[in-house]
């Protein structure tokens, strides 16, 4: 028998098998098999995709780095990430002291603890 | 982790799905809104705030005697928290003209996006528990941070642009042949 925490990984891993199948039948094969561009975008798309087609420059690439803006973005990146991770790791022990209150209330307002 | 999470973490769980399936809505648009006006910095900032909200009164209120708030609480919190992770990789893309550059920009930002998880997982100690204020705090001054971070990148964008328009700035590195090339703000 299976404990209730493993029923959890297995549904939202399954979510993402799911979509993941979906993605590979329904998302198009390339840019010019969509239908979501105009004429001209698909053009510019190939041009550019002609253009950009040399190969990784560690030059190029390492350039960047003298650029104090990447790293502003880098750092933003560390603040929003506190609150990302801790969204996805820690709601559910934020929220645990309080379930039981939960559940009461929202019995009262009619909600589905469920949704 | 596994452990710390007893018997009520089904349900606590189960609580989660509402915010977060509510919050997929509310970043899908708050994307295609941003997309759609070509403005990363606003998005980034308004979202970041709303969230702010919600952990900095996550924090300081009393939820136990006020639990429907403290639910309402956590869909403003994930209205916001995750969109950035969003705007920001495609505001540093967009504004990183050759592809191996952006490779590298995208790298870094990626990893400091996980940088910041470790010190998530670091603020949320054993003894804070059951309201983990300290956790909660530490997260919106992290967000107050960004929301200002994000303005100085904005004004300083803003400010290239005015130099392109003016032809102050006649090339920019990557974009020479575009002359109507105007960086993303």
């Amino acid at each position: 028998m299976m404990q209730g925490w493993q029923y959890l990984f297995l549904i939202e891993g399954s979510l993402t098998v799911e979509i993941a199948l979906w993605a590979l039948l329904w998302l198009p094969r390339s840019v010019q098999a969509s239908h979501l561009f105009t004429e001209e975008q698909k053009k510019c798309a190939t041009l550019r995709k002609v253009k950009e087609s040399e190969s990784f420059s560690w030059v190029e690439g390492i350039h960047v780095l003298k650029d104090w803006k990447v790293w502003t973005f880098a750092f933003s990146a560390l603040l929003y990430g506190v609150g990302v991770a801790s969204s996805s790791n820690f709601l559910p022990v934020i929220l645990s002291h309080l379930t039981e209150n939960y559940t009461k209330a929202l019995a009262n307002i009619g909600v589905s603890p469920r949704l | 982790m596994i452990k710390r999470l007893t018997d009520d973490t089904v349900q606590a769980n189960l609580y989660t799905i509402g915010p977060n399936l509510t919050a997929v809505v509310i970043q899908l648009t708050t994307c295609y809104l941003s997309d759609r006006m070509q403005q990363r910095a606003w998005f980034s900032m308004g979202s970041i705030l709303v969230s702010m909200i919600g952990w900095i009164l996550l924090g300081s209120l009393d939820l136990v005697n006020h639990v429907r708030v403290g639910y309402f609480l956590t869909y403003l919190l994930t209205f916001g928290t995750f969109t950035p992770a969003l705007l920001i990789p495609a505001w540093v893309g967009v504004n990183t003209p050759s592809a191996s550059g952006r490779a590298v920009a995208l790298g870094l930002v990626s990893m400091f996006q996980n940088l910041g998880g470790i010190i998530s997982s670091a603020v949320y100690r054993a003894q804070d528990a059951p309201v983990y204020r300290p956790a909660l705090i530490t997260v919106s001054v992290f967000q107050g941070v960004f929301i200002v971070i994000c303005l100085v990148l904005r004004i300083k964008y803003v400010a290239l642009n005015r130099e392109l328009a003016d032809g102050k700035v006649k090339r920019v590195e990557g974009v020479e042949f575009k002359p109507g090339f105007r960086y993303m703000l």
